[in-house]
């Protein structure tokens, strides 16, 4: 052995060494980094984002008053964005995970800045606002103990005109509100500084005002003009595009790895191979001791150095004993014939097979009758053409236990004829199981053990390939159990995930093998029925489905009767309705929207004028969204008279909409959009608010015994929200609830189904607050309900009206229900009166109220207020 | 004989490659370990529960979920003066929790006798604010630590004399072991300094009791203080759960301000954060919660009474002279905005 040789193996060690470690730290990094929480991030961050944009939303509206949400998301935020470069630093280093996320963070550190702004122009402008209002009434208080009444008069103009320019935004123009500044103080007396001094801190209040509402429009229009979402998905997507790169890198450090460690075999097999040639020296150096003693003595020296030699060797091939002895790897080597002449301990505890039962044999792990001759073919090709073989196979332990192993094999050579082969196997059971939880997770649906959307659109894509191939028809079905989220609310989850479980077993029992079945999440299944003939075929399997979900379900985890649930099923065909996946989802959607509004528990098919109708939708709901940023909903009044002495003793506040384009959008329009979406929590309560206000001021300023009625939906009634809403609004605007009426429609007491209707209402009404039942007679009005609910008053649906002058049973009918309301004390409005005539008849018949065109349209607080204050009498009826 | 040159080279090659597949296969068959997360920020989910939610102000959470241990060590070294240079100055000497979380003089003393130039913001209920300090500086109390600790006017230390000194202690040594696990670092220092913290909220205020509903608890004087308090408008800054706290606003909206100490840079604000001129004058909105008890007011501690700072606030940001009998309803309802430390009135 030369130096020359030993430095380069020294060197080959050094490399294979350093290699290794750094390649398994980098083994480890990406082992540990979790691909899926780093995209549940990115979802959280947007998510995230929208609920911000909506907060900002509300503070604009003033549906919320105070900035903690919006301050607490914020903290959630920069948390959000820290886990996130976290998970990143595992895989890639500091700089590039920075880089990744850069652009996002320059536009919220931007988005900061402009709510910060935000937020202060709001304050500032509110703070305006209450104060020029206070400060308004001592100028007022001030001039009338002055006695200059045209001054009072312009300045009470002045008032209201503030007050619709800042709660209807209904420009009036700064230079309007300048004028009237300036025609107050002309008709001051110069003297009266004090006044004068007034109205100059008034006037730049309103300044304030005027440039507060530009900077918070200027700053919502900024905000929402950066697109954050826009560079989250960039970033999500570039970094998507690294982790590919990463998986090619592993695959470059598994050969790597491999290299190396067969550089330590060559190692190994080195010190061998020098041990055997000292050992066979010896043998003949004995010999020739027996020949001659004489010759020993002279070769004394000679002998020593040999000696000297083997120590060195022995010593050499200590150390690799050591290694080879404490080696996790398992490893055998065996002779030409390939019979065991070793075994290490890590191969015995691996197989389970003693050492010394396998001396002599050939190793279990090659034999014929165990392995796929496939691989047996493979190995013996490859070892005769490259002297080695390395690939996965299956190895039998001792106690006959399959595991998949990582085995090398390894064929060396002695002067050209074949000496040894290394076999190295490694127990890749645990990576395997891995990979198969792994797999497991990413395919299926862990609560029903389905197929989840991930696989869905793996085998989706096979279907659909194939049927295009073919020409043949498959139809897609989107299930989904109706009220599901109220099971989920009223019963707990464990109960909800219970009722899953049961209905996807019923639906996977009702389908063939070949059908894909999988959960889209919540309670909506997909359902695709390969090879149809036509649509009408599956009528059939579409009617067993809707009854397999609706048999009653008897579930587990609580004492509970069993539950009846319904399922509405919306189903789209290929090719007819759609050539690619996610048009046919989005086809089947919306036939199960179709089947839920016919009333569920029906199935529906796809039809061409539903794409059309949703589009409509969801114009109109992002149109309304935009609305409540712009503020471009206001209120109208409409009065309600008495037949008695024909005085507006009451008003409705009914919501009105102009977009900024000038158009008109009726409530009959957006309400079930603004319903459907939720967006009617906010604006419910910012009309209920704004309705209360209006009220506040009209008892400072016309009678405290104005009434008001204000419309509340359904869904706004089920919020869990409402009744502390009513009463902080009742609180903060400080009116006496007597004075507030609550509108609701017979819908409300169908859907009780519950009981939480009859607590809630009593619970206003204890308030103080009454309960007005609106379109009466047009559902499904049943006596019972005004028996058995708190109502004060009755509303008479403008359709009766309308027919009363033609229509003898309309008149009967309504002469009817206010005999009735009457016995059960209540008050009975007439809506929808257009002609003297109507009003006639119902003051003879003995109507308490009336509503409608002929009396007075719904007009702005402007119009209304002077009505109210003409000591509110109905003019048209004063000849009565 | 075994360390000659041929056979170092060659023991020294067959170790390295052995230690190398060693350490690959311990790391491929080693569990991952538990990263060090840190504290989540605290929940505003108590929020979303209240029926004051839309209200402007709502009351404090009557109790805080925090780790009671770290907490303890944390008020240890809260009042620990070995964390300043000359081991004269603690957290505490600032941040006097029976004065108010601060202290009745405009500005500190710190190490060497130095005077501070801000008036210190009280310690009580920062957890509820937004950012830290009177200019927004901060984002997290782990951060805003560094402030007073690294001033040299302050406390004029620095991290690795601190945990040196910390580290010579067996007591420390023994707590953050058990809490932290292993020895004393500046990050453990801080997180356990920054729990007590987040410990110190003062609930139960006699005007929280009145939004909880007990409407009876306030006199008629402190109602139409708060009426009073709507009205001209404090509301909508001061507002939120900790009555201020939550945004940033300008002082001087009416009239330029003018501190009546000689003007310093520190008026400028989040100007020198920000660095933009509309950023000049403003500052974060002070909590009003315990205002009673903080005195002096404002950011250099300049306005000596309640009364004044009332006053100055109504000039400032109205335009208006607040008459007297105003001023004492205000000052009424401030006073019901002290809370309860620890189940002790503060």
């Amino acid at each position: 052995m030369n130096a020359r040789y030993l430095a380069v193996l020294f060197a080959l060690s050094l490399i294979a060494a350093v290699t290794l470690s750094s390649l398994s730290v980098r083994y480890k990094t990406a082992n540990d980094h979790n691909q899926s929480s780093v995209s549940s991030l990115f979802r959280q961050l947007k998510l995230l984002g929208a609920s911000a944009d909506r907060e900002i939303l509300q503070i604009r509206t003033r549906t919320q008053t105070s900035f903690d949400q919006l301050a607490g998301l914020k903290l959630e935020h920069d948390n959000l964005v820290s886990q996130l470069e976290g998970e990143m630093q595992t895989v890639f280093n500091a700089l590039d995970s920075q880089r990744l996320l850069a652009q996002y963070r320059v536009l919220s550190r931007r988005s900061e800045s402009i709510i910060s702004q935000f937020k202060s122009s709001i304050a500032y402008t509110e703070n305006s606002f209450n104060y020029s209002f206070h400060l308004t009434d001592e100028i007022l208080g001030a001039l009338e103990q002055r006695g200059n009444e045209k001054a009072w008069n312009l300045t009470r103009q002045l008032q209201v005109d503030v007050l619709q320019h800042f709660t209807t935004q209904q420009t009036i123009g700064s230079e309007s509100i300048d004028r009237s500044v300036q025609g107050i103080q002309s008709l001051l007396q110069q003297s009266d500084v004090e006044l004068i001094n007034m109205l100059s801190v008034l006037n730049r209040h309103l300044t304030i005002l005027f440039q507060g509402q530009s900077e918070i429009n200027a700053a919502l229009a900024n905000l929402f003009a950066l697109e954050r979402n826009k560079a989250l998905d960039d970033a999500h997507a570039l970094y998507l595009n690294r982790m590919t790169d990463n998986r090619q890198n592993e695959l470059t450090f598994l050969i790597a790895a491999i290299a190396s460690t067969l550089v330590l075999l060559l190692t190994i097999a080195l010190a061998m191979y020098r041990f055997l040639r000292l050992n066979s020296e010896k043998e003949s150096l004995s010999f020739a001791i027996s020949e001659s003693e004489a010759s020993l003595q002279r070769s004394n020296t000679e002998l020593m150095k040999e000696v000297e030699q083997r120590v060195e060797a022995e010593q050499e091939l200590k150390n690799a004993a050591i290694m080879y002895e404490n080696c996790p790897l398992g490893v055998i080597i065996c002779d030409a014939e390939q019979k065991v002449i070793t075994a290490n301990p890590a191969y015995e505890k691996i197989t389970g097979a003693q050492c010394a039962d396998m001396i002599g044999q050939l190793p279990a792990i090659l034999s014929e009758d165990l392995l796929p001759a496939e691989i047996l073919s493979n190995i013996k090709l490859a070892i005769k053409a490259t002297g080695k073989w390395q690939g996965e196979m299956p190895v039998i332990t001792a106690r006959g236990a399959v595991i998949p192993a990582e085995v090398s094999i390894i064929a060396t050579r002695k002067d050209s004829q074949l000496s040894r082969y290394i076999i190295m196997l490694a127990d890749i059971s645990e990576r395997k199981k891995n990979e198969d939880v792994i797999y497991q997770q990413a395919n299926f649906d862990a609560l029903t053990l389905l197929p989840n959307r991930n696989l869905f659109d793996d085998r989706v894509a096979h279907t659909l390939a194939d049927s295009t191939r073919n020409h043949k028809k498959f139809a897609l079905l989107f299930v989904d159990i109706d009220n599901f989220k109220r099971i989920n609310d009223t019963l707990g989850h464990t109960v909800g995930d219970e009722l899953l479980q049961i209905i996807a077993g019923r639906l996977s029992a009702s389908v063939r093998e070949v059908d894909t079945l999988s959960r889209f999440g919540g309670d909506e299944f997909v359902l695709v029925i390969e090879d149809i003939k036509d649509v009408l075929q599956i009528e059939p399997l579409l009617t067993k489905l809707i009854r397999c979900i609706s048999e009653p379900v008897t579930v587990s985890s609580v004492q509970h009767p069993a539950l009846h649930v319904s399922g509405s099923i919306g189903v789209s065909v290929f090719p007819d309705d759609g050539k690619d996946l996610s048009t046919l989802i989005r086809c089947a959607d919306m036939a199960m929207y179709k089947a839920k509004e016919q009333g569920k528990n029906t199935y529906c098919f796809y039809q061409e004028k539903m794409t059309a109708e949703a589009h409509e939708y969801m114009a109109l709901e992002t149109q309304l969204r935009s609305a409540l940023g712009n503020v471009e909903l206001y209120l109208a009044y409409q009065p309600i008279y008495t037949l008695k002495g024909y005085t507006a003793d009451s008003v409705e506040a009914l919501i009105r909409w102009r977009t900024s384009a000038g158009e008109l959008i009726t409530p009959d329009r957006f309400i079930p959009v603004a319903e459907d979406s939720g967006m009617i929590i906010g604006i419910g309560e910012w009309v209920l608010r704004r309705a209360c206000q209006q009220l506040a001021r009209w008892h400072q300023t016309v009678s405290p015994d104005i009434r008001i009625a204000v419309n509340i939906s359904v869904v706004q009634f089920r919020d869990p929200g409402f009744g502390a809403m009513l009463k902080q609004v009742i609180q903060y605007t400080g009116i006496t609830p007597g004075s507030l009426i609550l509108e609701i429609t017979e819908s409300l007491f169908l859907d009780d189904t519950d009981n939480k209707v009859y607590p809630l209402l009593t619970e206003i009404r204890d308030l103080g607050v009454l309960i007005s039942l609106d379109d009466f007679g047009t559902g499904y009005a049943s006596l019972s309900y005004l028996k058995r609910f708190p109502v004060d008053i009755i509303k008479i649906d403008r359709s009766f009206i309308a027919d009363l002058s033609d229509d003898q049973d309309d008149g009967s009918l309504v002469e009817a229900i206010i005999n009735m309301a009457r016995s059960l004390n209540m008050e009975v409005v007439a809506e929808g009166v257009e002609t003297a005539e109507q009003l006639k008849w119902l003051k003879a018949a003995g109507c308490d109220k009336a509503q409608g065109f002929y009396c007075s349209r719904p007009e702005a607080e402007a119009e209304i207020t002077p009505l109210l204050l003409s000591d509110h009498r109905m003019t048209q009826c004063e000849s009565d | 004989m075994l360390f000659t040159n041929k056979n170092l080279i060659y023991v020294l090659s067959v170790l390295c490659t052995g230690v190398a597949a060693g350490v690959l296969i311990h790391q491929a068959i080693k569990p991952p370990t538990e990263q060090h997360t840190p504290a989540p920020p605290p929940s505003y989910d108590h929020l979303s529960g209240s029926p004051a939610l839309s209200s402007a102000i709502s009351p404090l959470p009557l109790t805080i979920d925090i780790d009671k241990d770290k907490a303890a060590l944390g008020e240890q070294l809260f009042h620990d003066v070995r964390l300043s240079a000359d081991n004269t100055v603690s957290c505490a000497t600032c941040h006097n929790l029976s004065a108010g979380g601060t202290i009745p003089q405009p500005v500190a003393t710190g190490v060497h006798g130095r005077t501070g130039i801000r008036n210190p913001p009280t310690v009580f209920n920062t957890v509820f604010s937004f950012t830290r300090l009177w200019d927004g500086r901060s984002m997290t109390l782990e951060e805003q630590m560094n402030t007073p600790i690294l001033n040299i006017i302050e406390m004029g230390s620095n991290w690795p004399d601190l945990l040196n000194k910390l580290r010579q202690d067996e007591g420390y040594q023994k707590a953050f072991r058990a809490l932290y696990g292993e020895g004393i670092s500046q990050q453990d220092v801080q997180d356990a300094i920054a729990t007590f913290e987040r410990s110190l909220i003062t609930p139960n205020s006699r005007f929280d009791q009145y939004l909880r509903g007990d409407t009876d608890v306030l006199t008629d004087d402190e109602k139409a203080g708060y009426q009073l308090f709507d009205a001209l408008g404090c509301i909508s800054c001061h507002q939120g759960m900790n009555i201020g706290g939550n945004l940033y606003q300008k002082i001087g909206i009416f009239k330029p301000y003018v501190s009546s100490a000689p003007r310093k840079e520190i008026d400028f604000g989040r100007f020198h954060i920000t660095g933009k001129e509309a950023d000049k004058f403003v500052f974060r909105v002070p909590s009003l919660r315990n205002v009673a008890l903080t005195a002096p007011y404002f950011h250099d501690g300049s306005v000596a009474t309640l009364d004044e700072a009332i006053s100055l606030m109504g000039e400032y940001q109205l335009g208006r002279k607040l008459t007297d009998a105003e001023i004492s309803k205000l000052r009424a309802f401030l006073h019901t905005l002290t809370g309860e430390f620890r189940g002790k009135p503060l």
